[in-house]
């Protein structure tokens, strides 16, 4: 009978930790610059990020505080600039937020290649919930220009995150 | 007569406090480190203050003959971002009296990172200490402004 009791109070206490869902959204951000650009000085792109999470959390029923954990998993980056990113030396993504939050060196491609697409290196251990949950949050792409250009730059990213809910 | 040079006073203290940078806003510029060995450009992104890289006297890895990059960064994944425009300086926010905290610096040629604040000790000197746990057990480097043109 005691077992069946410390039984039922081991399920009771593990059903009480409550669980775990993980899901993935892609979000599709463009980064704009005017120029111009120098080769002596590293330019940085940003984006702030709005209202692009609110059907996701909605489809979760999920608030900031439902968030446990949060990692970049993919990040393609296209450019339509018919130089492509020629012009370009590497390109190093951020994430900053409001609050507690770190800054974070999220993706890299070092160096880029002449094409107009491609996927960078997620980082390995860059947990983004702190980010999410801030209301002010910011995507830096940082461009490193091989040469002065004077002609504005646009480039678009996917990037996809995988996000993990606690009820 | 009193009365209207009063309110014109009044007045051109309001445009004059308009146009001034707000106090935290003081730090943002380039400035060179006490070794002379990099250059960082301070900027604001949201309410907080960043600083990134932007020259170095020696840009060139003599090992690889290419740009340096962050070859001790904690994270292996991340050990191709280049040190030009690398931000070692994080998330410092405003407090008062010519101070920023909350911040942390960066370490490039050891991949550490330190908790951080800023006093600027005029408009063209900041002095940065990174610490470990208390800001007692920590160092003070003493930064310069960078004039343009050099």
């Amino acid at each position: 009978m005691k077992k069946i009791l410390y039984l039922f109070a081991g399920i009771l206490l593990f059903s009480a930790c409550g669980k775990q869902t993980k899901d993935n959204i892609t979000l599709d951000i463009t980064f704009k610059s005017e120029g111009p650009f120098f080769e002596s000085s590293p330019e940085s792109l940003q984006h702030q990020l709005a209202d692009e999470l609110s059907a996701f959390m909605k489809q979760h029923n999920a608030a900031e505080a439902n968030i446990e954990a949060v990692k970049l998993i993919s990040a393609s980056f296209t450019t339509a600039d018919s130089a492509g990113f020629a012009d370009f030396g590497s390109l190093t993504l951020n994430m900053m937020a409001g609050g507690d939050s770190k800054a974070k060196e999220i993706a890299v491609q070092n160096p880029l290649s002449k094409e107009n697409t491609f996927n960078a290196q997620p980082a390995g251990d860059a947990d983004l919930a702190e980010h999410f949950k801030s209301k002010e949050k910011f995507l830096v792409c940082d461009l490193t220009p091989k040469n002065d250009r004077e002609t504005p730059f646009e480039l678009k990213a996917k990037l996809t995150f995988e996000f993990t809910f606690k009820d | 007569m009193k009365k209207i040079s009063i309110v014109l006073g009044a007045a051109l203290m309001c445009v004059l406090m308009a146009f001034a940078p707000a106090s935290g806003d003081r730090l943002l510029g380039v400035w060179q480190s006490g070794s002379g060995k990099a250059g960082v450009k301070i900027e604001k992104i949201g309410t907080k203050y960043y600083g990134k890289i932007v020259w170095l006297k020696e840009p060139v890895d003599p090992a690889t003959g290419k740009p340096k990059v962050d070859k001790n960064n904690p994270d292996e994944k991340m050990r191709t971002v280049p040190l030009k425009g690398y931000r070692i300086l994080k998330d410092f926010t405003y407090k008062d009296n010519d101070e920023w905290g909350d911040g942390t610096i960066y370490d490039p040629e050891n991949g550490s990172t330190y908790k951080s604040v800023i006093k600027m000790k005029d408009n063209n000197t900041l002095d940065i200490r990174g610490y470990i746990g208390v800001q007692a057990l920590g160092r003070t480097d003493t930064w310069k402004r960078m004039k343009l043109g050099k």
